[in-house]
């Protein structure tokens, strides 16, 4: 296919490099764990709902590594002729259709706890044997249910640092969703502990809350994954609900420039980097093409996370 | 996240120091050790058999045995196999016997032993009330040591 240019300015720094490289091995490092979880927990599980519903998360947190991995891959193909933009929108798109099924996964698990409360089924856990001794299989899942719990927390912390630095949205998610998996093995443990003491409903009400908590999971990525399809404001990396400072500082630094009447900045996040126009509006008798220099001028090399960005200019009336 | 663990840590302290785990919701098995042990039975051909008020088969001979640990009698009662499952949901019998295997399409809906059997295959086992775990615990494990080779 022909090539096209590419965003001339931009190429990762070592830094930046870095980073990715050590996001994709946290990554591949997830899923190993995360592969070790659910084999222990498809072993260790009796008749828990709250385990069942803490293994099919564990099964659900496979697909944004797995998404990142194989989006970090396309991501990097140079833009063609068919595909101007290049490839950075493959994450999105992955990450959308995780969320959509972590959302409906999620309220099927949920609607599953309720019935199970309406009917009032019991559930049954009866013992085991393991390493030759005979024990209530309940401490077994509950062993297992901690161990789920330490992995993912630490590699949360890691990924987190580096989803800092590479202003990456989606690993961030990630990030977040597995520091907060320590919650799921707590409600699990408890729904378990809850079948020891004779206390049927306390494992479908364990199970509820794991459920609630794959929605509440699905629901950010669903926001994310959509506010960033639509082209939302950049924000900031770590709190969503503040603009990034660029968009209003670059309307201030171009109005300041001799014969701008009006500016307009539309920017948007293109993962590692921002990208977008500036729409001036020369004053009356001003050159405008000197305008569009000065402009130009002033936004090459203007932020390290700005690349690109065009420039239109109007002439004055 | 170090509050919640010592939430989790200070729970099964509590729990374990309440005596016995598992317990039973409907408290089966004080119930049998009380006396009162009622056993189902399903006609499955050598394996539990009523014939002229008196079973026989290997599981009634093994819920006999289980009753001797148990110091009570055990008392037996034919069912259709519908109304022995809803009896077993309605904790209405204790156990209920019939050559049911470990992949019982009951196995959903009631609770299932471990396998009496270790030998056999497919593996045999007995049904017993949803969520009685303490009962449950109590029949596994006196299967588990039935099947221990002996010392």
């Amino acid at each position: 296919m022909k090539k096209i240019r590419v965003i001339s300015s931009f190429e990762p720094d070592e830094e930046q490099k870095a980073a990715l490289h050590k996001a994709k091995v946290l990554e591949w490092l997830t899923l190993a764990a995360l592969a070790t979880i659910i084999a222990l927990m498809a072993w260790a599980m009796g008749g828990s709902q709250s385990m069942k519903t803490a293994w099919i998360e564990d099964m659900l947190s496979l697909i944004p590594p797995s998404a990142y991995l194989l989006s970090s891959h396309f991501r990097q193909k140079p833009p063609n002729v068919k595909f101007p933009f290049g490839y950075h929108r493959a994450t999105l798109i992955a990450f959308l259709t995780a969320a959509v099924a972590l959302t409906g996964v999620g309220i099927l698990t949920l609607l599953d706890a309720i019935l199970t409360l309406i009917h009032q089924e019991h559930p049954s856990v009866g013992g085991r044997e393991i390493m030759g001794r005979f024990i209530w299989s309940g401490w077994i899942m509950i062993a297992v249910l901690i161990y789920s719990a330490i992995l993912p927390v630490i590699l949360g912390h890691l990924k987190h640092k580096v989803a800092h630095k590479l202003h990456d949205k989606t690993l961030l998610t990630d990030a977040a969703i597995n520091r907060a998996d320590w919650m799921t093995a707590v409600a699990g443990c408890l729904g378990v502990l809850g079948i020891g003491v004779g206390w049927w409903w306390a494992d479908a009400v364990a199970a509820a809350v794991i459920s609630l908590d794959i929605i509440a999971d699905g629901w950010k990525h669903l926001n994310g994954a959509v506010s960033d399809l639509m082209d939302r404001t950049p924000t900031k990396v770590d709190d969503e609900s503040q603009h990034h400072p660029l968009v209003e500082k670059m309307i201030g630094d171009l109005k300041d420039l001799e014969g701008c009447e009006e500016a307009q900045v539309r920017l948007r996040d293109f993962g590692l980097y921002l990208t977008g126009a500036a729409f001036l509006t020369a004053s009356r008798h001003t050159d405008h093409t000197a305008l569009y220099q000065r402009a130009s001028e002033l936004l090459t090399d203007y932020d390290p996370e700005l690349h690109d960005c065009l420039v239109v200019v109007r002439p004055g009336e | 996240m170090r509050v919640p663990t010592l939430i989790l840590i200070g729970c099964i302290l509590f729990v374990s120091g309440c005596g016995a785990i598992p317990r039973d919701p409907e408290s089966t098995l004080s119930r049998v050790r009380g006396g009162r042990f009622v056993v189902g039975i399903v006609q499955a051909p050598s394996q539990a058999e009523w014939k002229d008020g008196e079973a026989s088969g290997t599981e009634v001979r093994l819920v006999k045995r289980l009753a001797q640990v148990l110091g009570v009698n055990p008392q037996f009662t034919l069912l259709g196999l519908d109304e022995a499952t809803h009896q077993l949901k309605e904790f209405k019998i204790d156990l209920l016997i019939g050559g049911f295997t470990s992949s019982t399409v009951l196995k959903n809906q009631v609770a299932v032993s471990r396998p009496y059997d270790d030998a056999e295959d497919p593996p045999k086992v007995f049904l017993l009330p949803p969520g009685e775990n303490e009962w449950l615990y109590f029949v596994d494990e006196t299967l588990f040591r039935w099947n221990q080779p002996q010392r």
